[in-house]
């Protein structure tokens, strides 16, 4: 089972060597009243190469703070976080690719050149840059809206633009952060399926950050199921359901058993959440 | 300041204001101009009257309203006197039209540049002829006299004011009519004494206080008086509109009481430190400078308010030359006499 | 543009120009405090064709143009690190804007002094006055960038100048622009103003030399051909803004 060539496309969830490994891992923050708040107190985890990754905690936990600090994007006050062998002491672009909450689409450039932007700050020469970034743009879907501004486009085209920018640099992790937390219901379920289908054949190493139970399952390989703030593992959930997973899954007895299993390990952190604010 | 003047060279009408001159120094003289002209002082009721500087920090229209109100002359007519201060004489004409103000201490140029204008004003006392303007050039220059300026150039406020045409008959009189370019600097003399220093002109024209001034700070001299050098002017007079004249004599009645009482007072000489004083308070100069100022200015000051007509004829007929109307107003249109004592009388 | 909005685009104009009309025919007010309308168009028809006016309105222009760029060069070069960097914003930002509101028109006899009554103390002066809506606008645009944007950018890789070129300034763009517009209104405002005061061309002096000299139907034509002329700049303006944020809302 084990198997020393790391270059497979295929999921290989038991490479036993962690693409990403967090020690240790403290983050705090001055609140508006001056005091510090520990978000994030003693974090452990590895994931493996070539797995999609969820964690889910009630709001404010600390799960986004962690996703910054692996990222690179903040500087964890305490622990550390190593992408393979190398420590992360700030955002890797060649290996790591960040999807915001909020799009952060560049207002002020078209769809395409929002995608290509991620390749001009890698110096790729301009014709390869416009070649990838279609592709990218096609992969979700997005062809025809190349030429708009993101005032003009729905909320679900706009993440499908950022996830685009997200694959469009070819790195083999992904860090999403809450992608489908500003769209509703329908929308988020459309394209949860689809950027499944995406990703599932693309065989990335994939962290992803939200507090839908069901997309949660219905996405993962491994759930990461999280306490309120200070965020502590309460339990790491395997789906085991196989691959390739069709939407009708999710009413699967597998499926619901999972889902309900994970909803009693958060309701209790949600109600000592609520409190915390 | 913005206006030209002439000053009175007392030669025709000399006899006839050294007369006034006697009779008011005489001790019968003053109280007779302190008696109104009806009835008696007591019982009159207080009159509100506003009063609008043509500029206001200058001897002539600044001073001399303030020092008559200080000593209580307006107090004596029962005139409730409140002044105010304008920016030139087109401002001091738009403030009288609105009502803003009844009467103004102007210059012998803005009744007739109204009244060439279609706008109904009229002089109705004289407060002096004298002109205090001087032409000042920079010590050890080389510039000694008005003939050094010819070719030269000398700074004033703008084109067609007072202090432009002072330049232009300061030329004249030197045989060099338009010898001399005139730079418009505007209205703040710190600007003037910059360009002198800088070279850019070779003298200004300022009133003299600003002559003194500069003197004594060894920054300036005074090359030229310019009433040594213009025959008739009349420099300083009180306006009104004409109907407020008509409605409101008995009440302009007393406010020329109340002037002839206050020039008198800054004339006699029991009361030149007083007069020195208030000057330097209220030109906001040193007293020395506020000295100089008044001995050769307050001899000129005409109690009685008579005219020099002459110069208000010359001053009228100069105006279209400095393109402050299109015609030559008519005496009549913006002198009236009928408050004051006729020439000559 | 359809009637209903051509209406209220004209209407409050023509409502002036017609109370103007009334009150100078009828002779409520003295023509010398407001001259008739037709007369004074009258004037600024021959003001504008004799061929004297142009040299004034040139300078003006020139002196606007000048005093912009120089506010506008100064204030964002001050404000683009003052927004960036918070202590230094919380250092300086109150004081700049206690500044502001200072009527700096009382610095003209000083600027006067320092710099003569020629051009340049004008465009000091303009310059003066821009600076501090362009510098405050700056500021507050850098400061409102959306941060979601900037960690988008550092998460791609950019940083520290790259970043501020490919995010901060595009993002800060438009708030920077309501800056500068603000900015040459307020220069244009003190380059007539100190021209007014003391100057020897322009707009300005122009003004001053008519009002002082009685003639108040040239006053009123200069009074129109400086609305005109502020108008025009605004509105070269507008179209600056416009361009530049097509792409953006």
């Amino acid at each position: 089972m084990l198997s020393q060539d790391p270059s497979t496309q295929a999921r290989r969830p038991e490479d036993p060597e962690p693409r990403i490994h967090v020690e240790g891992l403290d983050v705090a923050y001055g609140d508006p009243g001056g005091s510090r708040v520990h978000a994030v107190v003693d974090f452990s985890l590895d994931v493996r190469r070539g797995e999609f990754l969820t964690l889910i905690g009630p709001s404010g936990c600390g799960k986004t703070s962690i996703l910054r600090a692996v990222g690179g994007l903040i500087t964890p006050d305490g622990g550390k976080v190593q992408i393979g062998t190398t420590t992360v002491t700030g955002p890797v672009p060649d290996e790591m690719a960040y999807v915001f909450q909020d799009f952060a689409l560049f207002p002020w450039r078209t769809a395409l050149a929002n995608v290509e932007v991620a390749l001009e700050l890698k110096k790729v020469p301009k014709s390869e840059r416009r070649e990838r970034s279609l592709e990218a743009l096609a992969t979700v879907g997005l062809t025809d809206a190349a030429d708009r501004h993101p005032h003009e486009l729905s909320g679900g085209m706009k993440q499908r633009v950022a996830v685009a920018r997200a694959l469009v640099s070819n790195c083999d992790v992904l860090l999403l952060d809450e992608p489908f937390g500003a769209l509703d219901e329908q929308t988020r379920l459309v394209l949860g399926t689809e950027l499944l289908r995406v990703l599932e054949s693309l065989g990335k190493t994939i962290i992803f950050v939200t507090h839908n139970l069901q997309e949660a399952v219905y996405l993962s390989d491994r759930v990461v199921a999280m306490s309120a703030r200070p965020a502590r593992i309460k339990e790491i959930i395997e789906v085991d359901i196989p691959r390739p997973r069709l939407p009708e899954v999710m009413v699967s007895p597998a499926f619901t058993d999972i889902q309900h299993h994970l909803f009693s390990l958060l309701y209790e952190e949600s109600a000592l959440a609520m409190n915390q604010r | 300041m913005q206006h030209s003047a002439r000053t009175a060279r007392v030669r025709s009408l000399g006899v006839a204001l050294a007369l006034a001159a006697a009779t008011a120094g005489c001790g019968g003289g003053e109280d007779t101009a302190a008696a109104p002209a009806s009835g008696g002082e007591q019982g009159q009721q207080t009159e509100a009257v506003t009063v609008g500087l043509v500029v206001d920090k200058t001897f002539e229209h600044g001073v001399i309203p303030k020092i008559t109100k200080e000593v209580g002359c307006f107090e004596e007519e029962a005139l409730d006197v409140e002044i105010v201060a304008f920016q030139g004489g087109a401002d001091l004409v738009k403030g009288i039209l609105s009502d803003a103000v009844d009467i103004g201490a102007a210059t012998g140029f803005d009744p007739p540049a109204a009244a060439a204008k279609g706008v109904p004003m009229k002089a109705f006392y004289g407060v002096t002829e004298r002109s205090p303007f001087v032409a000042i050039a920079a010590p050890g220059s080389g510039i000694d006299t008005v003939e050094d300026l010819v070719g030269k150039k000398v700074g004033i406020t703008r084109f067609g004011s007072a202090t432009d045409y002072v330049v232009r008959v300061l030329a004249d009189d030197v045989g060099s009519p338009g010898g001399i370019t005139a730079v418009p600097l505007g209205g703040n003399p710190a600007d003037q004494l910059a360009a002198l220093k800088r070279g850019d002109i070779q003298a200004f024209i300022w009133s003299t206080e600003v002559g003194f001034s500069l003197e004594e700070s060894g920054d300036g001299k005074i090359i030229e008086s310019f009433a040594d050098v213009v025959e008739e002017d009349q420099y300083a007079v009180l306006m009104a509109r004409p109907d407020y004249l008509q409605e409101q004599s008995a009440t302009v009645e007393r406010f020329v009481q109340a002037y002839e009482c206050g020039l008198s007072w800054m004339q006699d000489e029991a009361n030149r430190e007083e007069g020195v004083r208030l000057t330097a308070q209220f030109l906001e100069v040193e007293e020395s400078v506020a000295e100089a100022t008044y001995e050769e200015l307050v001899d000129g000051l005409t109690p009685r308010g008579e005219f020099n007509t002459a110069g208000l004829e010359q001053i009228a007929s100069v105006l279209p030359d400095l393109e402050l109307a299109d015609r030559v107003p008519e005496l009549d249109e913006f002198v009236t006499d009928e408050f004051v004592p006729v020439d000559g009388s | 543009m359809n009637p209903t909005r051509l209406a209220i685009y004209l209407g409050v104009p023509l409502v002036v120009l017609g109370a103007w009309f009334v009150l100078a025919a009828s002779g409520t007010v003295n023509p010398f405090l407001l001259p008739a309308p037709a007369e004074v168009l009258a004037d600024l028809g021959s003001v504008l064709t004799d061929g004297e006016t142009y040299p004034h309105l040139w300078t003006t222009a020139s002196q606007v143009l000048a005093a912009f760029l120089l506010a506008a060069a100064i204030g964002i070069g001050i404000g683009l690190p003052l927004g960036w960097y918070r202590t230094l914003r919380r250092a300086y930002e109150p004081v700049l804007g206690t500044i502001y509101a200072v009527p700096l028109i009382v610095l003209y006899p000083v600027i006067a002094l320092s710099f003569g009554i020629g051009s340049t103390s004008k465009i000091v002066f303009g310059a003066l006055y821009a600076f501090f809506p362009i510098v405050l606008g700056t500021v507050s645009a850098v400061s409102l960038v959306d941060q979601n944007l900037v960690s988008a950018g550092r998460s791609m890789g950019a940083r520290g100048l790259t970043l501020f070129r490919a995010v901060v300034l595009p993002a800060a763009g438009p708030r920077i622009m309501a800056g500068l517009r603000l900015g040459v209104i307020l220069a244009t405002l003190a380059v007539v103003g100190g021209q007014y005061i003391a100057g020897t061309s322009g707009l300005g002096y122009l003004l001053a030399t008519a009002g002082q000299s009685f003639q108040t139907v040239q006053m009123f034509a200069y009074i129109l051909l400086t609305l005109a002329f502020a108008a025009l700049v605004n509105g070269l303006m507008a179209a600056l803004d416009h361009y530049s944020n097509r792409s953006y809302r």
